[in-house]
Formats: C-alpha cells, structure tokens, sequence
C-alpha cells in the first residue's frame, strides 16, 4: 500500500511571550502524517497538543521549526496563500460551533467549495452526504439540527474538498458517548476507506482507541507514540503521565 | 452606580463612541442656532430708534408735505424735529459689484444724527456720504468717484464724508449712503417739496404718547402717527434659526435611532452580566438605573462637546451662509436658552432613547447567567408589524388628503414616515428574502451570507435603516416639489415670448427710466420693448396690462390677434380673448374712458399679462419689470448691453440662459436643505457603521470559522460590505418612496403643476447611500479582518 506522506511536522517549536514571561508550549517536535492514517494527538492539559495541530494546520505560526502540507512549507506562505491552502488542502472540525447559523446544513457543507467559487463533484458529494446520514436534513439550519447531526454535517464539510488533511480538535468534546463513537466511526471509515489523512486532538482513550496511533505530548515534547492503540493501552500510558505529575 | 456607569462607559468605548458622536451633531446643531439667533438679536437691540413719534404716510405714494416741518416744530412737548427722505440706494463697489446685501440697501438725507468721521457732508446731486463699514469694506476714501445706482439708475458721485450711524440695515451688513437734502428729497420723495417721514423727539418731560397725541392733532387724516414702541423694532431674521431648529430636530430624531440600537445591542452583549447581578441580589430597577446611568453620563459628555461644537457652529454660520457681511457681530457664548436647550435635547435624547433597552436589559432573568448561547432573540414581529401598518395607513390616508386640504400633509407626512419606520424590519424581511438568490448568483456564499446577516435581526437592521430613512425621505420630500416647480417655471419661460435678450433688475431694485434708450443704442439691437406693468381699472376689479412699445411687439410676443388689429395699439388696448369673454368685450368697446379695445388676442401660455398697452400709459414713476431685446448674435450684443449699462442691478441674459436661470432659481434653496439634512444622512450613515461595528463584534467566532475553512481577509470585508450597502439601500429606497409620495401629494395639492420627479437625483441619492454603505463598513471590515482566528474560534461571544 502506497503510504504517501501528506504532513510534516519538522522541529515546530512555539513560544508565547518574550523575556522573562515567555512560556513555551512546544519545544521542538517533529511527527509525519501519512495518506490514510488517522493519528489521535493526546496529552495531558498544558502538553500543547492543541497548539501542536493549529501550527499543523497553518491557524497559528511557529516560532520556530516549519509545518509542512503536501509538500508546502505552510510559513512561505503569503496570508492569501495560507488562505486558499486552508480552503483546499486542510479540512477542519472543531469541538463546538463548527457551523454558519445562516447557512443550511446544505450550504454549510459545501462552504468550502462556495468560497473558492467552485460547484461541487456530485458524486463526491452524495458520496459524503451519504456517509455522514444527513441526506435528508440538508435543508435545516443548524439550530434544527441536534449536536451529533451538527458535528456529522460539520465532518461533511471537512470532507467535502477532498482535502490532505483532516484536523479534528477534540471533535466529540461536546457529545454523549454514542453520538460521539457515531462521529469517531465516520472519521475512521474516512482513513480506512477514503484514504483520508486525519489528525484528531483528544484527551479521551476511548476516542483514541478509534486512531491507527497515537502519538502523546506532555510540557510541549512528543514523549510517547503507540500503533494500533486499544483503549485501555492508551488509559495505562495516560495513567503513566499522571504518576509522573504526581511524582 | 456613576463610578460603574463610568468604567461601564470606559470599557466600552467603541460602542460608545458614535452614539455619542451622533447626540454631539444634534447639540451642535441646537446650540449653534440659537447661540447665533441670540446674537443677531442682541446686535439688532443695540440699535434703539433715535425717535420718539414718527409721522408717515398710511400709503407710500402720498407725500409728507415739507412745510409739516415747521408745523410740527410749534407743537407742544417737540423737541427735534427731523424730516426724512428714505429710500434704496445701491452703493457699486470697486469691483463693479454691490456692496452688501441688496435687500438692505439704504438711502437717506444727511442730517446732523449723522456723525461724520471724516469729510464733509455731501453737498449738491454729485456728492454723497456713506457709514464707515461701507467706505471700510469698500475701500472707499473722501474725495472718490463712487457709483451708486437710485431708481435704476446708475449715478457716479464724489464721496464727500463718512459717517457713523446705529442704523438697523447697517447692523445686518447693509449700506446706508446719504444725500443732502434737496437731492435726497428728488431721489426718495413724492415730490420735491415733501419727505418720506418726519421724527420727532419728545422734550424733557414730555411721553412719547403724549407728544404723539399732540402731533395727531396737527397732521392730516393722510398721514400716520406711531411712536417708536409703536414701530415694530426691527427683529431679527429669526427664519434662518427657525429653519436651522427644524432640521437639528431632524437630525436628534435621527440620533434616537443610533442611541436606542447600541443600547440594544449592548444590552443583548452584557445579558450574561446583567443575569450575574441579579443572580447575587440586585433588582431590576438596579439593572435598569444601571443601564440609564450610563445613557445619562454619554448625555452628558455629548451635550458639552456638542455645546462647544455649537459655538464654532455659530461662529462659522455667518460666513458660511453669507447671512450678512455687516458689523461683526459679537458671539453670545453663553445664553440661557441655548445652554438649558443644549441640556434638555442632549440628555433627553439619550435617556429617552435608553429608556426601553434598559428595560429590557433589567428584564433578563438571574438563570440567564447560567446559560451559555445566545439569549432568546427577538420576539415576533407581528405586533410591530400590525402597529406600523395602521400607523402607515392612517398617515397614507392623511396624506392623499392631502390633495384636497394642505394643512393634511403637515399631519400625514409625520405619520406616515413613522409607520413606515415601524415597518423597517418587516420591509428588511422582504428585501432580504428577494434579494437572496440574485446576490448569491453575483457573489457567491458571500453574498448569502450577507443577506443573511441582514435578515437575522430584522429589528436591528430595521432601526439602522430607519436612520438613514428620515434624512433620504426628507430630502425626497423636498426634491420633488422643486423640481416640478422649476420644470414648470421652465416651460412656463420658454413660451413666454421670443425676445433674445432680456434685462432684468435683481430683488429690490429698479430699471431705470434711462434703460430702455441706453439699450436701443447698442450696436447690434434689432427691436426692443420694455414690458411695464400697468393696471387698468375696470369697474370694481382690475386688468393686468403690460405697458410696451406698440410698434415692436408684435415681433416679441407670438399673439394670435382673433379680431382687430395690433396697428392701432397706440391709441388703445389690445385684450387677451379670456377676459374679453369674461366681460363680453368686442373690438371697439371701450375699456377704460379713451381705452377702446382695437385688438383681441390669444397669447401663448407663458405670457402673464391679459392685456396690451403703450408703454406711455403706465403711471410716471411705474419702471419696466422686463427689458426685451431682439438680437441677431445674441451673445456678442449682450456683452455690448452689460457694457452699456454696467449697472450690477441689472441682469442681462440670453434666452438660453434665462431659461437656465429660471428652471433652476430654487436650486440655491434645494442646496441649502439638502446642506442642512446631510448632518441627518451623517448620522444615518453612522448608525449603519455603529450597527456594522458592533455586529461584528458579536459574530467574532463566525467570522473565525469562516476564515478557518477558507475565507480570505479580503472577502471578510467583501461579505460586511455587502451587508452593509443592503442596510443602507433598504433604507434609501423606503425612505425615497415615502418622500416622493408626500412630496407629489404636495405638488398635486396645489393645482395646475404637473409632479416631475427628479429620476437623476432620486438615482443619485440611491448610489449615495450605496456609497455611504460601503464607506460605512470600512472600518467593521478592517477590524474584522485582522481578527487572529484562533481567538476569534476561541472566544465566547457566541
């Protein structure tokens, strides 16, 4: 299997503040990202996983190291450069408001598409809209719409531009666990069967558990990465963070 | 509860800053307009008549006879005794211009209550005087040969003195040129042995209205005798603060909007913190004394600049309308009226415009802390929509009764523009929904997103539109009636008659005798007649003759002559066949003793006149109204006739230009209104960039998101500007129909005037506030821009 690498974090350091009052919350770390994999980033707060994926996915810079998306490093970039590279190349859900409340659960979807003024594939599109089970609520405004279903049509539109990367923040935070493994099941079936990149941030085990690894920061340092992660191997080396805290 | 209001207000400056800049405007206007009025006013009561009783004719064409003088000289309780002979005089300055006004152009004998300055007094028809700030801003010294224009006839004269004088048309800005007696009397009286009044001065002792009693009984039942209480005091022109009052009112009622919806806003913004004060104990009425400190302190600020901007306001309004170029007038700074005005408009404004969103504010209840969300949005429009539909329909109605009785406009218009201002959001509703497929065909999910952003608060949009409403409607509301009119007068002018040339006297002054034969001499002049109004007594009414030259007419007015003949109009009348049917006339009847009618005419529609008759028989002192003229090459024998006469009371124009001049004679007025209702339109404007500011504040996360999925910085702009150029044509195009149809029930009341609207203007005002729209989101959308996403994903302003 052809595993291209689609994203590169080389070195990405991350520095607030200057002087005295500067806190670092990365320092220096470097992970690929390759076609069809979906990695979960997971730390404890404070690790900088966050951070880690927003420098990733160009909506924060660097201090120092670079990102890089199909072969683009992301800090060569003009502002309007960044801009279309994040209309085409990245697709982003968030953990809450990931939703136009103007906007019907149709042109939110396909928003991504609208703002580079391009129509929708619609094979594409029925194939995703397909996926995510919403075929018959894409007239509803987000309002009308309950959480899990604004999160499926929010995945929707990250798919919906085919793009290298999918960047999930925390995309359950605010579900209940069965509409959440609902979420988790369509991003995986994404990675295994699309072929779709996915980095997800997460402090959950279970959702974790849905990723092909993980890999774990803590104080801004990648410390940790595990292939084909269960559960409860995740919850035992999240255990292990907190002896340390502790200690 | 101020030291909150204070940092509340600190905290908040952005939203605070236009609101307070709109109430400013409105003070200013206030403050300035009476300040200045204040200070006509005290300059004109520094000038106190110089008389006790005054002796006049009841009608200006009898004479004071000069041997009263020393009649009245004998009777008990005179003191001095003044004869007067008053009239216009037009002081020509070095530039070939007038000096001052023409409307305050005075002309008198010189006597003794004229304090000479320098020179000597005028002796003999070649010298005159003038008051010092005339021979000031003139530049005029003793011993110059200056030109002033009498009777329509220009004069050059020796200035023999200057003279100062408290004289109420020299305290305006007008001149006051004096001559001595014997020539004052040839110039202004009825005849050479009489004057235009006598004053008289009470002895020590004796009231005013004891010595007028006294005089009564000398003078004849001709002649008038008041004393100087008696005289209306020479007021100030209080139109121009009336009229700057009308529209500073315009422009607070336009303030209200702009206070109301930051309040509102606001109030929607801090719901959370307003649940949290009340979660710990605070009351409604604390929450609502709250939110009224805070529209009393921003009153507050508002009204002392607005008070300081006013000050300056009334210290430029001299130059900047050219009121008067008298006397500087020493500026009231501190009134009474204006500061307790400035008070009450400047805090009542913002109190009365907080009032209902603080009452809203203090409605929100203490679990609201606990929610997280938006708070509920607004309730159903249905009532406001019920309310502003009567309201619109009452006043409709009132204003298509207009048509039949006037007074209805003045009630109608109001009411109307009120329902419809009720209505603004459901006419948003509409817009938006109309509006929402072309714009997202043109521009894209950005011009949904637009259209959305402007329905999504109907009330809100509403009100911004509203204030931009008022300022369009009124200047609509005006255009239209001037525009009939002047398209009117212009047809009115074109058919009148067929001279080339015309020669006209400006406001105030005369054609003299001499006109008429100075013109005919200039090379070039093929015919001319003077067209002198004459009025011809037929039984009890009269006859408006125009008084010409019998043997040129012909080829100035376009007559079709029914009977008769225009031959013999030396010795007769020719009569227009309306009022020959009136009164059944027919060739050969005669009109007036010796007046037989020799002609009976149709003439064509913008000749006024409903007679012809020779110039001869006007009343001796009777001056033409209108010069014609009849030129091969117009332009080059007007030239030659301003040349000739270079006399700057007369105006000269080419057929074209006359019907220019008259098409367009209310354009100055239109230009001072529209001058006046642009501080409201200003203020429109920055209730749409208030509105625009703060709405981005509140959708920092959606425009974060927006950018996060691909959005550029410059479509952020692209998208507020859209939205706020829909806000602003909303309320350009409900405001313009309104204005128009007030403004055509207007002209329709009066009769006879066809409605012309303006399309160029009405289009104009449309791009305007277009303009205005995009210029409006300017500063939202850099703000809007520059907003990092992550903290614009992160905040909490959901």
């Amino acid at each position: 299997m052809d595993q291209r690498t689609v994203a590169v974090a080389d070195q990405l350091g991350k520095v607030y503040g200057t002087g005295q009052a500067a806190v670092t919350a990365l320092a220096g770390v470097s992970a690929q990202f390759r076609q069809r994999e979906f990695t979960a980033v997971m730390g404890p707060s404070g690790s900088g996983k966050s951070t880690f994926v927003h420098c990733l996915a160009g909506l924060d810079t660097p201090t120092s190291g670079k990102a890089l998306i199909g072969g683009t490093d992301l800090g060569s970039l003009t502002e309007a450069g960044l801009t279309r590279l994040r209309r085409e190349k990245i697709g982003f859900v968030f953990q809450s408001f990931n939703l136009l409340p103007t906007l019907t659960a149709w042109e939110n979807i396909v928003l991504p598409l609208s703002l580079a003024d391009k129509r929708p594939d619609s094979a594409w599109t029925k194939q995703v809209v397909d996926a995510v089970g919403l075929a018959d609520r894409l007239t509803h405004r987000p309002s009308e719409l309950s959480g899990g279903q604004q999160q499926r049509v929010a995945c929707a539109r990250a798919l919906i531009s085919r793009p290298d990367i999918v960047v999930a923040d925390e995309p359950t935070g605010n579900l209940d666990s069965r509409t959440g493994a609902q979420i988790l099941g369509l991003l995986q079936m994404c990675a295994r069967h699309w072929g779709q990149t996915i980095v997800m941030v997460t402090h959950d085990p279970i959702a974790a558990g849905y990723a092909d690894r993980v890999l774990f920061l803590a104080d801004g340092r990648l410390v940790d990465e595990m292939a084909h992660p269960t559960p409860d191997r995740v919850l035992d080396r999240m255990r292990r963070f907190d002896a340390q805290a502790v200690r | 509860m101020l030291r909150m209001a204070v940092r509340s207000i600190l905290a908040n400056k952005t939203r605070f800053l236009l609101p307070t800049v709109a109430v400013m405007l409105g003070v200013a206007f206030v403050s300035g307009a009476l300040l200045y009025g204040a200070s006509v006013q005290a300059s004109l009561d520094r000038v106190r008549p110089d008389f006790s009783v005054q002796v006049s004719p009841y009608t200006i064409d009898k004479p004071v006879p000069a041997e009263l003088v020393g009649e009245l000289r004998g009777v008990a309780g005179a003191g001095e005794v003044r004869p007067v002979a008053d009239g216009r005089a037009f002081v020509v300055g070095k530039n070939g211009s007038l000096v001052g006004p023409p409307g305050l152009a005075g002309g008198v004998n010189f006597d003794a209550h004229l304090e000479l300055v320098a020179g000597q007094a005028p002796k003999g028809a070649g010298e005159i005087a003038v008051d010092d700030w005339t021979a000031g801003r003139a530049g005029f010294k003793v011993g110059d040969q200056v030109r002033v224009v009498v009777d329509g006839n220009v004069r050059s004269v020796r200035l023999a003195g200057v003279f100062t004088v408290q004289d109420a048309r020299v305290a305006q800005g007008g001149t006051l040129t004096a001559f001595d007696d014997a020539t004052a009397r040839a110039l202004f009286a009825k005849t050479p042995d009489s004057y235009t009044a006598i004053n008289l001065t009470a002895a020590p002792g004796t009231t005013d209205a004891a010595l007028a009693a006294n005089v009564r009984a000398v003078v004849s039942k001709d002649l008038t005798v008041d004393t100087a209480a008696e005289i209306r005091k020479p007021g100030a022109d209080s139109k121009l603060t009336e009229i700057l009052l009308v529209f500073a009112g315009v422009a607070l009622f336009v303030s209200v909007f702009l206070v109301a919806n930051t309040f509102t806003m606001l109030s929607a913004a801090r719901a959370r913190e307003h649940a949290l004060l009340r979660a710990v104990g605070a009351d409604r009425r604390y929450i609502l004394r709250m939110v009224l400190a805070e529209a009393l302190l921003l009153g507050v600020v508002a009204t002392v600049l607005g008070y300081l901007l006013g000050i300056g306001g009334a210290a430029s309004l001299d130059a900047l309308f050219s009121v008067s170029d008298g006397p500087p007038i020493p500026l009231q700074v501190v009134g009474v009226w204006p500061v307790v005005a400035a008070l009450g408009v400047g805090i009542g404004v913002t109190v009365v415009a907080a009032y209902v969103p603080a009452r809203r504010a203090a409605a929100v209840p203490p679990i609201a802390a606990l929610r997280t969300g938006l708070p509920p949005s607004g309730k159903s429009l249905r009532r406001r929509n019920v309310t502003g539909l009567v309201v619109a329909l009452a006043g409709a109605a009132a204003v298509a009764g207009g048509a039949e009785s006037a007074d209805l406009i003045y009630l109608g218009a109001p009411l109307l523009l009120l329902g419809l201002i009720i209505l603004t959001p459901l006419f948003s509703v509409w817009l938006t929904a109309l509006l929402r497929r072309p714009m997202t065909r043109i521009a894209g999910v950005r011009g949904t997103l637009a259209v959305e952003n402007t329905r999504r608060n109907p009330r809100r949009t509403g009100t911004t539109a509203g204030a931009l409403m008022i300022g369009l409607s009124i200047c609509a509301a005006v255009t239209v009636p001037i525009a009939s009119v002047n398209a009117e007068d212009e047809r009115r002018a074109d058919t009148g008659d067929s001279a080339d040339i015309r020669v006209t006297a400006i406001d105030f002054a005369d054609i003299g005798a001499e006109t008429v034969g100075k013109i005919a001499q200039v090379p070039g002049v093929q015919a001319v007649t003077p067209l002198t109004p004459v009025s011809i007594g037929v039984g009890r009414t009269w006859l408006d003759a125009a008084g010409v030259d019998t043997a040129t007419i012909a080829r100035f007015v376009s007559v079709k002559v029914k009977s008769g003949s225009l031959d013999g109009l030396a010795n007769g009348i020719a009569v227009s066949a309306k009022e020959a049917d009136v009164h059944k006339w027919t060739v050969g009847t005669s009109v007036a003793p010796g007046l037989p009618i020799v002609a009976i005419f149709d003439a064509a529609e913008g000749f006024r006149y409903d007679a012809l008759v020779s110039a001869s028989r006007a009343e001796t002192g009777r001056q033409p109204s209108t010069v014609l003229v009849k030129a091969a090459q117009a332009d080059s024998v007007r030239a030659g006739i301003q040349q000739a006469l270079d006399n700057p009371t007369l105006v000269v124009q080419t057929r074209a230009e006359y019907i220019e001049s008259v098409g367009t004679q209310l354009d100055l007025v239109l230009n001072i209104l529209y001058a006046l209702l642009s501080i409201s339109v200003l203020i429109g404007a920055l209730s749409v960039v208030n509105t625009m500011t703060i709405s981005t504040l509140e959708r920092t996360r959606e425009i974060g998101l927006l950018r996060a999925v691909g959005l550029g910085r410059r479509q952020v702009g692209t998208i507020l500007r859209l939205e706020s150029v829909i806000i602003a044509v909303l309320g350009a195009v409900a405001g313009l129909l309104a204005g128009c149809v007030v403004g055509a029930v207007a002209v329709a009341g009066q009769g006879g005037i066809p409605v012309v609207l303006p399309w160029g203007r009405l289009g104009l005002f449309v791009v305007v506030t277009a303009a205005i729209g995009i210029l409006a989101a300017l500063w939202p959308a850099r703000r809007a821009a520059r907003i990092p996403i992550l903290t614009a994903i992160q905040s909490d302003t959901e």
